[in-house]
């Protein structure tokens, strides 16, 4: 698990989560920038809904050339940007 | 210049409705290859600002439905990889097209139009459009209570059962088709244009993802169109 300490990695996989979550929830520039590690996503986001999880994958997989695999948690990986952050980081090729 | 036509174009045994914009007296026309399935739907408001400003550019575009979606009076059945591809090549060579604009998974069908150059926008893999559509009716079912899998989509699919996704039907056949689409590799000349700093793109134009989202921001996509517009003019000037 050091690969997730990678200050390198963690900052690729934050901008792609926010790149990401900004282009399928068509989120304004404020909106995107203002996204934290504590900010919750589903559940309190009102764009968040089972359908733009399934874009918001798709936008994850285009900008970091990886593919999520049908049994990925995404309930925790949703829970947070943090924790969509590290969902990403751990999927990033090195 | 906002106005267009709807014109039936006869091409290679296909009546395909189409979208025409421009003067008539265009020096180039280009054919809009269009994104696939869902995608089309969220991008047909950006096309239509985009055939604008092209017309005002004086180039003309066409936008055909494709055998089985929009306006093409064939059923699902219409919905087929070889038609699509053949009413692609066939419409170029009736329209005696400059070159073609493709969109998303339109770069999947664009080198049916031979050797006419190609400028793509944010180009997919078909693999990862069958990846979309099923999450979508997977995320559909989970909605509804059923919690049906990609995997057990997938495996329906290789059962030789057509699944419906996105209000689109799609069959076994167009499924595998889609799974094994690369766009064709770029050629000296042809130009690809990304949203986002992507590998292999020739130019990053920002603005919003449009396939992606239902509502788009429109301030963002009006500019999106323009820019692509002034992109792909300059591109068809340089030729």
């Amino acid at each position: 698990m050091a690969a997730l300490a990678d200050p390198d990695r963690t900052g690729r996989a934050e901008a792609i989560a926010r790149a990401a979550l900004a282009a399928a929830l068509a989120l304004p520039a404020e909106r995107a920038a203002a996204l934290a590690p504590d900010t919750p996503l589903f559940g309190a986001m009102p764009e968040m809904d089972s359908m733009s999880v399934a874009s918001v994958l798709a936008e994850i997989e285009e900008r970091a050339g990886i593919v999520i695999d049908d049994d990925a948690p995404l309930g925790e990986a949703f829970a947070s940007f943090g924790a969509l952050t590290r969902f990403i980081a751990a999927r990033l090729p090195a | 210049m906002d106005g267009f036509d709807l014109r039936i174009i006869d091409a290679g045994g296909e009546r395909l409705p189409c979208v025409v914009r421009g003067p008539g007296s265009a020096r180039a026309r280009l054919l809009i290859v269009p994104p696939l399935f869902e995608e089309m739907n969220r991008t047909r408001r950006l096309l239509a600002r985009l055939g604008n400003a092209l017309a005002e550019a004086g180039i003309a575009t066409v936008l055909p439905d494709l055998p089985g979606t929009g306006d093409h009076e064939g059923g699902t059945e219409a919905m087929d990889w070889a038609r699509w591809r053949a009413a692609v090549a066939a419409l170029a060579a009736a329209l005696g097209a400059a070159a073609t604009l493709a969109v998303r998974g339109g770069a999947l069908l664009d080198d049916a139009a031979g050797a006419r150059p190609r400028y793509r926008l944010a180009p997919v893999r078909g693999a990862a459009l069958l990846r979309d559509l099923l999450r979508a009716r997977a995320a559909s079912d989970a909605e509804a209570g059923a919690g049906i899998s990609v995997a057990r989509l997938e495996a329906r699919l290789a059962a030789g059962e057509a699944i419906e996704a996105a209000g689109h039907v799609l069959s076994p056949a167009l499924a595998a088709a889609l799974r094994a689409a690369s766009p064709a590799p770029g050629r000296s000349g042809d130009r690809t244009a990304m949203l986002d700093d992507l590998p292999g793109g020739d130019i990053v134009l920002g603005g919003p993802a449009v396939w992606r989202s239902a509502e788009p921001a429109p301030a963002e996509e009006l500019a999106l169109a323009r820019a692509l517009a002034a992109d792909i003019a300059q591109w068809l000037a340089s030729r």
